[in-house]
């Protein structure tokens, strides 16, 4: 099974949930929204190239749009391997974390 | 979202892009225009233009830092695969090396030489408005460009011509004879000048004062040098200084040395005035006898000035033949001068030719590194390729290349400094010069350098950065033979390289066999055994009782008197006429004054009629000797008897000289006329034959009857053989020059050759190998190994030869006697660099052969 840094399994998530909606602007906005960090325009870029060349992601180029300046979308699309290795992640999280309490308090 | 988004300015944007990194650059960039644009909506223009101003801003570190450690890691690389490489291939490192610093080291030498002779006369403040008035003479019927102008005129200009701010004359009047305590020397280094001299020019006093310092005519300015020499321990300020024998001269100042770049060189000044009016050296009148300079006011102009000093001189002139006037700024006298026709007309083509002669060199070290380089692409190829496919740029390779050769260069240039600094002196010696090594820290020469650097970093660099740079990763990866096919631009270097050198020997071989002709060509006379002393110091009125002392010595065989000296007579006469002139054709005619026993003593033969005699009372008064050219000027069948006059002495010709060489072989044997000297005025010097191999007891009679004749004045004497190598001091330093550097070219040539073909060999060693395996003799595969350069080498002279018999020819021309361009040298250049190259290649290509073949065959 492939690891995947903690950044690059936020930056796969958020692709999955966007649908057909995910490229840069709003993938960003989805990460900080989750996460209450502020991520950089450019540093989504870092995790977007790495799951590419690792064959997770794929994209595809959108109309030209008015908005951008005229440039086109580059949008992000989960490829099936990249469903596998999150199904296998989230399996594997999911047998690390059981038991552990949600609350701290609660136990004491 | 209402109405059309602008968007980030365009400005902004394109500085947002370049501090990007590269690949998602578009994509991103639009992401920012997006945001940008969100902002705006929800918060106004100025908070989005302000948070993209910041976005720009935060991207600067890591832009700056990605460039910083990315091309520092990539230098340490490169640098690192330069040692290895330089380690790995320690011969053709070497090599390449030792040719370039060669080739550096030789354009360093030149572009100071060449630094140096531009830099003439510039070092006056004003030398912008300085200027030399020159004169162009009608004499007989023929313009003479000449700097003689007339006495009075510089004092005239000053006081009539606006536009003349100082103006001074300058007169060498034949040096004096200076008395100073014990020593008594003839002083050639003497100049006139007027007051004015020291205000135009930067010739500062150390001591004395520039108003007063040349007011008294019994005054005297001494060098540094001279001061130091002769008043030791003191100022020289108020001593005496005697003057042939008869003028007590006060020292009034001390001048700074002049510069070694300065065309006016004297150890001493004095006051024209006395020249003028005590010495009584000076001609009346306005004829042309001195040298005059002005300096003008700003903004004056020259061409006015010129007319104005013509009129100005017409108005003084009696009537007859007339001058005009130019001026010549004094910063063009030493280069632009007219010295002789064709290559030596003006010395400036020497500093043309010379500063080819270093590009030549630099060139050939040049191609050399170009050479070794693609040569060993080969090996390269593989670097390069991994290279690319790691993701190097075509620009990153460029870079590494050019820095390759930027390391080697400035190597080389460290050797070059060190070398140019140990050649110095010997290059002084030839070139006459005062260059030192501390020339090389001046700004001009540095910058002289750098451009070298630069230039040979671009030229040598640009093959193989361009080359290799191009070639495709996979091709070479494979392993194909890429540089192959490059060969051929290779061998076209070679011949570029090749014909350099042959242009270089075929100049140098005209230039040694002019050299030697002229130093060697029988002028008509035995120019062994002629002793020369000058005549001055009122010698003159002692020549009789001199000569009959000098007659008793067994060791001398003659003694004879002239107005100047028998290979350089030099005087023209104004007024020659003789029956049947033809009226208005110019003609030429030089003249001297001789005693009687001038032709036997010279040893010059007759061709027609007899010499002087003194039995004769009649010659003195009228009798002429003319040369052949003369008599057949003269234009009659019979030339003795004819009547010629001369200064207004009518007389008629008694024999005929057989021509012989009286002037430098520049020019040709012009009309001369000899007559025999009315009084020991007339004469210049005299000339004395030795006994051959009697030299050093007529030395000693000779000392020995000066000092019980004139004891008052020093005997200096000189040897008219000796003065020839001052007569042609140029084509010497040339002849010196050309052979210094023709032999550093031909042995960075060979450099370059050695280590090309050592490494044709190795890359054909398999094919040698399977050659002999299959029965090739080793002559047959030296041949093989080294016809391909012998061909080049072949080649090459097509295109040496018509730009060497151009370069030839035009340097010849300036000699009216001279040895004929002939097709030897050019045969024999070609052959050299044939033979040069065979030798070369063949040392290689015997080693190649000789290797045991199963060794070749198991190579790699």
């Amino acid at each position: 099974m492939k690891l995947l840094s903690r950044q690059e399994e936020i930056v796969l998530l958020s692709i999955w949930h966007l649908k057909d909606n995910a490229y840069g602007v709003t993938i960003r906005e989805h990460i900080s929204e989750l996460t209450g960090k502020y991520w950089s325009i450019g540093a989504i870029y870092v995790p977007l190239d790495r799951l590419w060349e690792k064959g997770l992601v794929e994209t595809r180029q959108g109309p030209a749009s008015k908005k951008r300046g005229g440039r086109s979308k580059r949008f992000y699309q989960v490829t099936p391997e990249g469903m596998k290795l999150l199904q296998e992640i989230k399996h594997v999280q999911d047998v690390l974390w059981e038991g552990f309490p949600a609350a701290l308090a609660e136990d004491r | 979202m209402s109405g059309a988004p602008a968007g980030p300015p365009a400005a902004a944007e394109r500085v947002l892009g370049w501090l990007l990194d590269g690949r998602n650059r578009p994509v991103v960039v639009g992401d920012f225009a997006e945001v940008y644009d969100d902002i705006r909506e929800s918060r106004g223009r100025a908070a989005a233009d302000a948070w993209y101003g910041f976005q720009i801003v935060r991207s600067f570190p890591p832009f700056v830092f990605n460039a910083v450690f990315w091309s520092s890691v990539m230098f340490r690389n490169y640098l690192k695969v330069f040692a290895r490489n330089f380690r790995r291939h320690l011969g053709f490192s070497l090599i390449n090396l030792a040719g370039l610093a060669l080739g550096v080291g030789c354009c360093l030498l030149i572009s100071l030489w060449v630094l140096d002779e531009l830099s003439f006369d510039r070092f006056h403040a004003a030398s912008g408005r300085l200027y030399r008035v020159e004169s162009d003479e009608e004499l007989s019927g023929q313009v003479r460009h000449g700097i003689g102008t007339p006495i009075p005129l510089a004092s005239a200009m000053e006081k009539e011509i606006p536009e003349v701010e100082y103006a001074t004359r300058f007169s060498r009047f034949g040096g004096l004879q200076l008395t100073i305590g014990e020593h008594s020397f003839f002083e050639g280094a003497v100049i006139a000048a007027d007051p004015s001299f020291l205000k135009m020019f930067s010739f500062p006093l150390i001591e004395g004062s520039e108003d007063a310092a040349l007011s008294a005519p019994l005054s005297v300015l001494v060098s540094k040098r001279m001061a130091e020499k002769f008043f030791a321990g003191g100022s020289p300020v108020g001593k005496t200084v005697r003057a042939e024998n008869r003028f007590e001269l006060t020292v009034t100042g001390v001048l700074q040395d002049p510069p070694s770049n300065s065309s006016l060189q004297f150890d001493w000044v004095v006051p024209f005035a006395f020249v003028d009016s005590r010495l009584n050296r000076m001609p009346e009148g306005w004829v042309n006898a001195v040298s005059s300079y002005a300096r003008l006011r700003p903004g004056a102009s020259t061409k006015e000035v010129a007319g104005k000093i013509t009129a100005l001189v017409h108005r003084h002139q009696e009537p007859g033949p007339k001058s005009s006037y130019t001026v010549e700024p004094i910063t063009r006298i030493r280069l632009f001068s007219h010295t002789g026709r064709g290559l030596l007309a003006r010395p400036v083509y020497y500093v043309y030719v010379f500063s080819l002669i270093g590009l030549f060199v630099l060139g050939i070290a040049c191609i050399n590194f170009m050479n070794l380089s693609t040569a060993r692409s080969v090996e390269r190829a593989r670097e390069i390729g991994l290279r690319k496919v790691v993701g190097a740029r075509r620009g990153d390779l460029v870079r590494q290349f050019y820095g390759e050769s930027l390391l080697y260069v400035l190597g080389a240039a460290g050797l070059a400094f060190g070398m140019t600094a140990l050649l110095i002196p010997a290059f002084n010696a030839v070139t006459r010069k005062d260059l030192s090594v501390g020339a090389l820290a001046g700004p001009a020469p540095l910058a002289a350098a750098a451009g070298i650097v630069l230039l040979t970093v671009l030229v040598s660099g640009s093959y193989p950065s361009i080359f290799l740079s191009r070639l495709r990763p996979a091709g070479v990866l494979r392993g194909g033979g890429s540089a192959a096919g490059r060969a051929g631009f290779r061998k076209a270097l070679v011949v570029v390289q090749f014909a350099l050198s042959i242009m270089l020997l075929i100049g140098t071989s005209a230039v040694l066999r002019q050299t030697r002709f002229l130093m060697t060509k029988d002028p008509g006379f035995a120019r062994e055994d002629l002793v020369l002393i000058p005549l001055r110091g009122g010698v003159a009125e002692s020549y009789a009782a001199l000569k009959a002392e000098l007659a008793g010595s067994s060791s001398i065989l003659g003694v004879t008197a002239m107005s100047r000296r028998p290979d350089m007579i030099g005087d023209y006469a104004q007024d020659v006429d003789w029956e049947g002139r033809a009226p208005g054709r110019a003609v030429r005619v030089s003249f001297a004054a001789v005693d009687f026993d001038f032709t036997g003593t010279i040893g010059l033969e007759l061709a027609a009629g007899r010499d002087f005699s003194k039995d004769r009372g009649t010659d003195l008064k009228n009798g002429f000797l003319v040369n052949e050219e003369m008599a057949r000027r003269l234009g009659r069948p019979d030339v003795l008897g004819a009547r010629l006059s001369m200064f207004g002495r009518e007389g008629s010709v008694i024999g005929v000289l057989k021509d012989f060489h009286f002037q430098p072989l520049h020019e040709r044997i012009e009309p001369l006329v000899l007559l025999p000297a009315p009084n020991a005025n007339w004469l210049g010097n005299i000339v004395i034959r030795l006994r051959p191999g009697n030299t050093a007891p007529a030395l000693a009679d000779i000392k020995a009857a000066w000092k019980r004749t004139v004891p008052a004045v020093p005997c200096e004497y000189t040897f008219l053989n000796d003065d020839l190598a001052r007569t042609y001091w140029r084509e010497n330093q040339m002849k010196s020059l050309l052979e210094f550097f023709t032999a550093l070219a031909v042995l960075i040539a060979c450099l370059g050759l050695y280590g090309l073909s050592a490494f044709v060999a190795e890359r054909r060693t398999k094919e040698i190998g399977i050659r002999k395996v299959l029965g090739a003799s080793e002559p047959a595969l030296v041949l093989s190994l080294s016809k391909e350069f012998v061909g080049l080498a072949l080649a090459a002279c097509l295109f040496a030869w018509p730009l060497a018999y151009f370069l030839t020819r035009a340097w010849l021309d300036g000699f009216a006697y001279r040895v004929g361009p002939g097709p030897a040298p050019f045969l024999l250049a070609g052959l050299a660099a044939a033979g040069i190259a065979f030798a070369t290649v063949g040392l290689q290509s015997v080693r190649a052969a000789r290797t045991d073949p199963v060794k070749a065959l198991k190579y790699e």
